[in-house]
């Protein structure tokens, strides 16, 4: 699950899959923004066939946190 | 779309918790504190209720100011709406839901556009499909060149006297007016094609806009030729803020007869009323040798480019603001996607405050 993250969060903010690691977050992806972590969650939820609720993807501000709310999710 | 459940219309009932929010994201003296600008912008002005929230089970975290306006768009009247505000709590951003109000506002198949907008909203603008790269000119005229050479490089706030704005200005073939009586509407089909895409400025909505406003007293200038009918106008704002006095010209139209003639009487009205100096934000390419003439000058020039924009306190770093907008069909992006053509001062905006 985890290479698939980090390949996901690679492939939508732009940046090579090794530079994703458990710190990557809002604060740190230049093209993190409102429109790029909607993209990401579109591609989370394709690439996992799962779909996130409000109260997740208010969550989900790192690599940290979507990979727990992955894990709830039996991923 | 993400998040739906959040997103909701302003009610009456919503003031005091609105009132609330406005004052955890944006402090105590941001315009949005007084309920009857809120009302005015967002209550009245032709909509039932054109204000945005987001609202997680009771507690406001955002909002999104929308304005319905009507578009000269290469000739047609053409019903749009103007973004006016967009706020996300801090807390809160980056989760995709500066993106979720903005299109839960907009309308389908209706032009959008917006001024005033943050760096970082440019790039989410333009994934969103706007073109949000458009800068406004800024044009100075110095009046007082002793305290324009002091705010090029003093933060300090300037102590010193004014004069009462001067009154009842009527100077040759301008007058100074209360409001926009119905010949405006004659004037405004006349001249609009000089405009190929702007607001369409009649009556009704000038007085709205200027006469109405509940807390910014603006000057109206209007010239007429000898038969009476209106030539042009000119809206302007004297801002004392940090010691100086500005001049803000927020709306300018005119024939070409009477360009230069406007400007200048705006100019004399100013330098009765001890402005220090005067600046004219705009998009485009217009009335630009009116202004040369009238004694404007860029502010990209050496004498100019370090005068601020904004004051209390001093901002050095913005030069200018942008606007942004959406064209939602072909037809339109075809015939509109020409920043060029776009006529957009700072009246289009609810960002024309003292501060």
């Amino acid at each position: 699950m985890n290479e698939r993250l980090r390949n996901v969060m690679a492939t939508t903010f732009q940046v090579p899959a090794e530079s994703i690691n458990e710190n990557s977050s809002a604060e740190n992806l230049e093209r993190w923004d409102s429109f790029g972590f909607l993209q990401l969650i579109t591609s989370l939820e394709d690439e996992f066939g799962v779909n996130f609720d409000e109260t997740e993807l208010l969550r989900m501000t790192s690599y940290k946190t979507i990979q727990s709310i992955l894990e709830d999710k039996g991923i | 779309m993400k998040y739906a459940k959040y997103l909701r219309r302003y009610e009456d009932r919503d003031w005091p918790a609105f009132k609330q929010m406005v004052q955890r994201m944006y402090g105590p003296k941001y315009i949005f504190n007084n309920k009857r600008f809120v009302d005015w912008q967002h209550r009245h002005n032709g909509s039932p209720s054109s204000l945005f929230l987001i609202d997680l089970g009771g507690k406001l975290k955002g909002v999104l100011g929308t304005i319905p306006v009507s578009l000269n768009f290469q000739g047609r009247d053409l019903f749009s709406w103007c973004y006016a505000n967009l706020r996300v709590d801090p807390e809160l951003r980056k989760v995709g839901l500066g993106v979720a109000l903005i299109e839960h506002a907009k309308a389908p198949d209706k032009l959008v556009y917006g001024m005033g907008h943050s760096d970082e909203m440019t790039s989410v603008y333009r994934n969103l499909g706007w073109r949000s790269n458009v800068l406004l000119k800024r044009y100075l005229h110095v009046l007082n060149p002793e305290h324009v050479e002091r705010i090029k490089t003093d933060d300090t706030p300037l102590e010193t006297s004014r004069r009462p704005l001067a009154v009842a200005f009527p100077e040759g073939s301008c007058h100074q007016v209360r409001f926009f009586d119905e010949s405006t509407d004659a004037f405004w089909q006349n001249v609009r094609s000089k405009y190929p895409i702007t607001l369409n400025r009649y009556s009704s909505y000038l007085n709205w806009r200027y006469a109405d406003h509940p807390l910014i007293p603006y000057q109206i200038f209007v010239s007429k030729n000898s038969s009476g009918d209106i030539e042009g106008y000119l809206v302007l704002r004297v801002e004392d803020s940090f010691g100086y006095r500005v001049g803000r010209v927020i709306d300018f139209i005119a024939m070409d007869s009477a360009e230069t003639s406007l400007l200048r009487h705006a100019t004399c009205f100013c330098e009765a009323s001890d402005v220090d100096f005067i600046d004219f934000f705009f998009s485009g390419e217009f009335h630009m040798s009116a202004l040369c003439e009238a004694g404007f000058v860029s502010n990209d020039s050496p004498d100019h480019k370090d005068i601020p924009m904004l004051f209390n306190p001093i901002d050095r770093n913005r030069k200018t603001t942008n606007f942004a907008y959406f064209l939602p069909t072909d037809e339109l992006r075809s015939a509109g996607d020409h920043p060029d053509q776009w006529y957009v001062t700072k009246g289009d905006g609810d960002i024309d405050r003292a501060y």
